[in-house]
C-alpha cells in the first residue's frame, strides 16, 4: 500500500478566514504605534515615568490577579470526571466489523531517527488493519526522509506521501495536505516519537459516541516517557501533567475554548473538513484550532488514553519548541482579536474572556515576570525610591497579595502535576516532588523562551522552529541498549533514563 | 432514644449541623447579655490589630503585627469596619462561632470515618462531648483564636484520615493531601501551636506511608507535597517580619514577644517536667470536667488496643501534639500557664482545652457499634456538663479575674473619663501593650499613635507636642509604660497639663 507521490509541484490550500498569514491588522499596527510613541519618551528621557509606571505597574498586577484567579477557578473546576474513561470490557464488547475507516496523519520533517518507532506504535493500535488508513507524510525537499522511506516496508494500510512545495513549510500545511487525501470517517494526528495507548483507537470511537454530535474533538493526554532524564524534563514533565489533567479537565468542564494539543488529537472528519482543516501560518494549529471550534459551536472532550512522547532534555532545543508555542500562541490571540466582536459574538463572553486568559494573558505574564523580578531584586538590594514610586500603597498591598498567593499557587499547580504523576504509582516520577520547589527556575526559562517567541513573532511569525527527536533513543543506542522500549501500559511510564529522584 | 433517630448518616448530619449552630447561638447570646465576650484582655487586643488594618495610625497590612499570627484577624478584618460589631466585639465572636460549629461537623465527619461499621451515633455523642462542654461554649463566644484554631485542627485530622483510607497511588490522593496542607497552613497562620502539628501531621504521613507500604521516595513525595503550604506559610511569616521589622525573628525576639514578660524566672514549671505535667494535665482536666476526661482516658485505652494503629488512627493521635508541645513550652518557660493548684492563680488554662479535639474522638470511638456503652456514657457526660457548676468553668474564671482586678478597673475609669473628655480626631500617644482595656474601650485607633506606628512612634515620644493633643500613660506601681518612662517627669511634657488622674493612669492633654 506504500505509494510515493511526488509529482505535483505544488500544493495550495484555501487560506483560513482567520489565518496567521499576516501578524498585525492594520488597525493592531495602529495601536502598537501609538502605544510605542506614548511609550518611548518614558522609556528615553522617563517623562511621566511615575504616572505611566503607576499605571502600567497596576494593569500588570490586576492583570496577574486575572491570571492566578482564573487559572485557579479553571485547575479546581477540573479533575477525573472530566476525562471519558473506559472500562476493558467497553473496549473488548466493540464489533470490529462496524469500526470505521480511521485516518492517521504523520507529519515527519527530519525524523529519520524516530521512522521505525512510529510506524511501529501505530500498527500496534488496536484497530482493524483493514480501516486504518495512516498517511505519512514527507516534505517534498527532505531528502534523507525521502530516501530513508525507499528502505522501510510499510504494513497494509500505511503510505508515505510526499508534501509538494507550498507558500510555507509547516506541520499544519502538511497536514492539510493529509487532510486533501483522507478518506476516512475519524481523523487523528501523531507525531514522530509518539507512543500512543494501543486502545487509543477505540478509546476515542467510544468517546464519540457517548459525547455527543457537540463534541467534534477529543484530545487524549499527553505525557512523558523520559520524565527522570534530567532536571529539565522532571519539570517538564509536572508541567504537562498540570496541563492535561488540570487546566485541560477545567476548560472541558467549562465547555470553554480549549487548547489542543499538537498530537492524538482525533477528529470527526466532517468536522475537520467543515473548519478548513489547520491554518498553514499558524506555527500552533493546533491551539488556534481549539478556537474555531468553540466558534463553530462545538465542542472539545477528553479521553482517558496516554499518549507518551518525548520530553525535551536539551537546553536549547527545549527554548526552541517554547519559544515557537508561545510564539504560535500570540500568533493565535493576534488573529482572532482582529476583530473582538465577532469573537465575543460566536464565543460568548465567559468563553471570549477565557481566550483572553489563555492566549493574551498567559503569554504575557511569561513576558513580563522578569521585569517585576528584576523591579523587585533591584529594589531589594539598591531600596530604589524610583522603583517604590511605581507602587503607591494600594497597589503595593495589592501587588503582594497577587505575589505571594499567586507565586504559592503556581508552585501548587506544578506540584500537583509532578504529585498526580508519582501518586500514579510511576516509578520514574517518585521522588520528583521535591525539585517542583525550584519552579521559579523553570519560569525563567519559559520566560526566556517567551522573550525569543516575541522577538520571532516580529522577525520571522512563520518560521517552524523544529523540535529535535529521539535524543533518548540516541542516548541509548550509544549504551548499546536496545532502541524501542515495549510500549508502557495506559497507566504507566517504562522504566528508562531515571538519573533524577 | 437514639433508635428513634437511626435514618441515615445524612439527616443525622444535618442535626449536628442544626444543634451546632442552635448551641452556638445560645451560648453567645447568654454570654453576651452578660457583658463577658470581651473580658480577655487578649479578645480586646485581636479586635484592635484587625481594626488597625483598616482604620490605624496608620492602616494597612504593616499593622497586622509580629506577635499573633494573623489569620483570625484578616479573617475579621471586614466585620470590624462596622463600629458596632467592632466595639461589641462581635465581629470576633461570629468567627469564633462559625469556627465552633465547623470544628462541631469535621468533628462528627472524622469519628464517623474511624468506625469501622460508620456507626452514626458514635460520630454523635463525639459532638455531644463538643458542644455540652462550657469551656468550649464560652471560648465560642469570644473573639480568641482558640476557636479558628480548633477547627483547622480538626480539619486538619479529618483530611489526614481520608487520605490514609484512600487506596494507594489513587489520582485522588493529591487533593485529599492539598486540603490537609491548606487545612493546617491556616492553623499554622493562626496560632503558633499550629507549627508544631505542621510537624506533627508530617510525622504522622510518614508513619502511614510505612504502614500502607509506600517507598521511601514516595513518602517523600507525599510529605513534600503535603508539606509546601504549611511550609511556605511559616517561610512567609518570617519573610513578614524580616521586611517589616527587619528581623526574620521578631515574632519571639521584639520586647513585646520575649517570654519573660509573662513568665518568672523562678516559675515552678520550669526545668520541672513534673510540676509541668501536674500543670498541662490539670489545665486539661478543668477544660474537659474530671468525668469527661476520665472517659476519653478510658476510650484512649480502648483505641489503642482495639484500633492495632491502623493508620487511620494517626488522625487522631496527631490531635495529642498539644500535650507534649505545652509540656516541652512549659518546661523551658516559653510559655505562660498557671492553675490554681500549682501556682494558686489561674493564666491562660484554656491553652487545655484543645485536647477536646482528641477526646471526643476518643469517646466516639469507645461508644462505637455498642448500645450499652452509649446509655453507659451519656449519663457519665452529663455529670461532666453538671460539674462545671455553678463556678467551675475554668475559662470564664480568668477573664472573671482580669476585669475585677484593680488595675483594670482603672483602666476602665480612664476609659470612661476619655469618652467624656477627648476630642474624637486629636491624636494621642498611647502605649496599646498593658493598656488594651483603656484603648479599646475610648480612642478610636486611627487616632492613636502606638509602638506599631514606626517612624510616627519614635518622633512622637521624642517630641510629643508637635505630634500629639494627648498623652495617655499607665505610670502607677511597678507596670509602668515606655511612654511613663520615656516622657512623665521630663520637660517633653512641660507643653502638656495632666488632666486626668488616678492611681495608675495619667492622661495629659497639650495647652491650649
Amino acid at each position: 500500500m506504500s505509494s510515493r507521490n511526488g509529482s505535483r509541484p505544488t500544493f495550495s490550500w484555501p487560506e483560513k478566514k482567520f489565518s496567521a498569514r499576516k501578524t498585525f491588522s492594520f488597525s493592531q499596527r495602529v495601536i502598537i504605534g501609538v502605544a510605542l510613541c506614548v511609550a518611548t519618551p518614558i522609556l528615553v528621557w522617563g517623562m511621566g515615568f511615575s504616572n505611566y509606571g503607576n499605571m502600567a505597574v497596576v494593569v500588570t498586577v490586576v492583570m496577574f490577579v486575572v491570571v492566578f484567579l482564573d487559572k485557579g477557578r479553571l485547575c479546581l473546576r477540573g479533575g477525573d470526571s472530566a476525562i471519558l474513561s473506559f472500562t476493558q470490557e467497553e473496549i473488548n464488547s466493540l464489533d470490529e466489523d462496524v469500526l470505521p475507516l480511521y485516518t492517521m496523519l504523520v507529519p515527519l520533517h527530519k525524523e529519520v531517527a524516530m521512522l521505525e518507532q512510529i510506524i511501529r506504535r501505530i500498527e500496534m493500535l488496536d484497530w482493524p488493519a483493514d480501516r486504518k488508513e495512516v498517511t505519512l507524510l514527507l516534505e517534498w525537499n527532505d531528502a534523507e526522509m525521502i530516501k530513508a522511506s525507499e528502505r522501510i516496508k510499510l504494513p497494509p494500510g500505511f503510505r508515505f506521501e510526499t508534501v509538494p512545495k507550498g507558500k510555507v513549510q509547516t506541520k499544519p500545511n502538511a497536514l492539510n495536505y493529509g487532510l486533501s487525501l483522507a478518506t476516512g470517517d475519524l481523523l487523528t494526528i501523531y507525531d514522530a516519537e509518539d507512543r500512543p495507548d494501543p486502545y487509543q483507537l477505540k478509546k476515542a470511537y467510544l468517546g464519540f459516541q457517548r459525547a455527543g454530535e457537540k463534541v467534534v474533538c477529543l484530545q487524549s493526554v499527553l505525557d512523558f516517557h523520559n520524565s527522570g532524564t534530567n532536571l529539565l524534563t522532571v519539570f517538564f514533565a509536572a508541567e504537562y501533567a498540570s496541563h492535561y489533567r488540570m487546566l485541560l479537565p477545567g476548560l472541558v468542564k467549562s465547555s470553554s475554548v480549549v487548547p489542543l494539543g499538537g498530537t492524538s488529537n482525533h477528529f470527526r472528519m466532517k468536522f475537520i473538513r467543515e473548519v478548513g482543516g489547520w491554518d498553514a501560518y499558524n506555527v500552533t494549529e493546533d491551539a488556534a484550532l481549539g478556537v474555531d471550534i468553540t466558534m463553530a459551536g462545538y465542542k472539545v472532550g477528553l479521553i482517558d488514553s496516554t499518549t507518551w512522547e518525548e520530553a525535551n532534555s536539551r537546553l536549547g532545543n527545549w527554548i526552541r519548541q517554547r519559544s515557537r508555542w508561545i510564539k504560535g500562541y500570540m500568533q493565535t490571540y493576534l488573529v482572532y482579536m482582529r476583530n473582538p466582536w465577532t469573537l465575543i459574538r460566536k464565543l460568548g463572553w465567559s468563553n471570549f474572556l477565557t481566550f483572553q486568559l489563555v492566549f493574551g494573558l498567559i503569554p504575557l505574564t511569561m513576558v513580563v515576570n522578569p521585569i517585576f523580578w528584576g523591579m523587585t531584586i533591584v529594589y531589594f538590594v539598591t531600596g530604589s525610591s524610583a522603583i517604590q514610586s511605581l507602587y503607591p500603597t494600594p497597589v503595593f498591598y495589592l501587588a503582594i497579595m497577587s505575589m505571594l498567593p499567586g507565586n504559592l499557587f503556581f508552585v501548587y499547580v506544578i506540584l500537583t502535576g509532578c504529585m498526580l504523576r508519582a501518586a500514579s504509582g510511576d516509578k520514574n516520577s517518585q521522588g520528583q516532588v521535591i525539585w517542583m520547589l525550584l519552579a521559579p527556575l523553570y519560569w525563567w526559562l519559559m520566560s526566556v523562551a517567551a522573550w525569543k517567541g516575541l522577538w520571532q513573532l516580529i522577525t520571522r511569525p512563520h518560521h517552524w522552529e523544529k523540535t529535535n527527536h529521539g535524543l533518548i533513543e540516541a542516548k541509548l543506542q550509544a549504551r548499546k541498549i536496545r532502541s524501542i522500549s515495549p510500549v508502557p501500559s495506559p497507566r504507566m511510564v517504562p522504566e528508562m533514563n531515571s538519573d533524577i529522584g | 432514644m437514639y433508635l428513634a433517630f437511626t435514618k441515615g448518616p445524612n439527616k443525622v448530619f444535618w442535626w449536628v449541623v442544626v444543634t451546632s449552630i442552635l448551641a452556638s447561638i445560645a451560648s453567645f447570646a447568654y454570654y453576651y447579655s452578660q457583658g463577658r465576650t470581651i473580658d480577655y484582655v487578649d479578645s480586646m487586643s485581636h479586635l484592635l490589630i484587625a481594626k488597625r488594618v483598616i482604620d490605624g495610625n496608620p492602616s494597612g497590612m504593616g499593622q497586622i503585627g509580629h506577635l499573633w499570627l494573623p489569620l483570625p484577624h484578616l479573617l475579621i478584618v471586614l466585620l470590624v469596619k462596622n463600629g458596632f460589631l467592632y466595639r461589641t466585639g462581635i465581629a470576633g465572636s461570629i468567627l469564633s462561632m462559625v469556627c465552633f460549629v465547623v470544628t462541631a461537623v469535621y468533628v462528627y465527619k472524622t469519628a464517623l470515618r474511624l468506625q469501622v461499621k460508620r456507626d452514626v451515633w458514635a460520630a454523635v455523642i463525639a459532638v455531644v462531648v463538643i458542644i455540652t462542654n462550657f469551656n468550649m461554649l464560652y471560648m465560642q463566644s469570644t473573639p480568641m483564636t482558640e476557636l479558628p484554631l480548633f477547627v483547622f485542627l480538626a480539619a486538619g485530622a479529618y483530611y489526614l484520615v481520608r487520605w490514609s483510607q484512600m487506596p494507594v497511588r489513587s489520582s485522588s490522593e493529591p487533593f485529599a493531601l492539598f486540603l490537609l496542607g491548606f487545612s493546617v497552613a491556616c492553623a499554622a497562620l493562626t496560632r503558633y501551636e499550629g507549627w508544631a502539628y505542621a510537624i506533627t501531621v508530617a510525622i504522622a504521613i510518614v508513619y502511614i506511608g510505612f504502614r500502607k507500604g509506600l517507598k521511601g521516595k514516595e513518602i517523600q513525595d507525599r510529605v513534600v507535597y503535603y508539606g509546601f503550604c504549611p511550609g511556605a506559610i511559616i517561610l512567609l511569616w518570617i519573610g513578614w517580619n524580616a521586611l517589616i521589622f527587619h528581623n526574620p525573628f521578631y515574632f519571639i525576639m521584639s520586647d513585646y514577644a520575649k517570654s519573660s514578660n509573662w513568665v518568672q524566672s523562678d516559675d515552678k514549671v520550669i526545668g520541672n517536667m513534673m510540676v509541668s505535667f501536674q500543670t498541662y494535665g490539670l489545665a486539661t482536666l478543668h477544660n474537659l470536667s474530671v468525668p469527661v476526661a476520665f472517659l476519653s482516658l478510658t476510650g484512649f485505652v480502648y483505641f489503642l488496643v482495639r484500633s492495632r494503629l491502623r493508620p487511620e488512627m494517626a488522625g487522631v493521635l496527631v490531635l495529642m501534639f498539644p500535650f507534649p508541645f505545652f509540656l516541652v513550652m512549659l518546661y523551658y518557660g516559653a510559655r505562660p500557664l498557671d492553675v490554681e493548684e500549682v501556682s494558686g492563680i489561674v493564666i491562660n488554662a484554656r491553652f487545655g482545652l484543645i485536647m477536646i479535639l482528641p477526646a471526643a474522638l476518643m469517646v466516639g470511638y469507645f461508644v462505637q457499634n455498642s448500645k450499652w456503652r452509649k446509655v453507659l456514657v451519656l449519663p457519665v457526660i452529663a455529670w461532666g456538663v453538671v460539674s462545671f457548676f455553678p463556678n467551675d468553668i475554668i475559662t470564664l474564671e480568668e477573664p472573671i479575674g482580669y476585669t475585677s482586678s484593680p488595675g483594670t478597673r482603672l483602666q476602665r475609669d480612664a476609659a470612661t473619663w476619655l469618652n467624656a473628655n477627648y476630642v474624637d480626631g486629636q491624636p494621642m500617644l498611647m502605649e496599646a501593650y498593658r493598656n488594651e482595656t483603656a484603648h479599646f474601650y475610648s480612642v478610636s485607633p486611627s487616632n492613636v499613635i502606638y509602638e506599631g506606628s514606626q517612624d510616627l512612634w519614635e518622633n512622637a515620644i521624642k517630641n510629643p507636642a508637635s505630634y500629639v493633643d494627648w498623652v495617655y500613660t499607665q505610670c502607677g506601681g511597678e507596670a509602668k509604660d515606655v511612654v511613663c518612662k520615656k516622657l512623665v517627669g521630663t520637660s517633653q511634657l512641660d507643653s502638656f497639663d495632666l488632666v486626668y488622674q488616678n492611681p495608675e493612669v495619667m492622661i495629659f492633654r497639650k495647652k491650649e
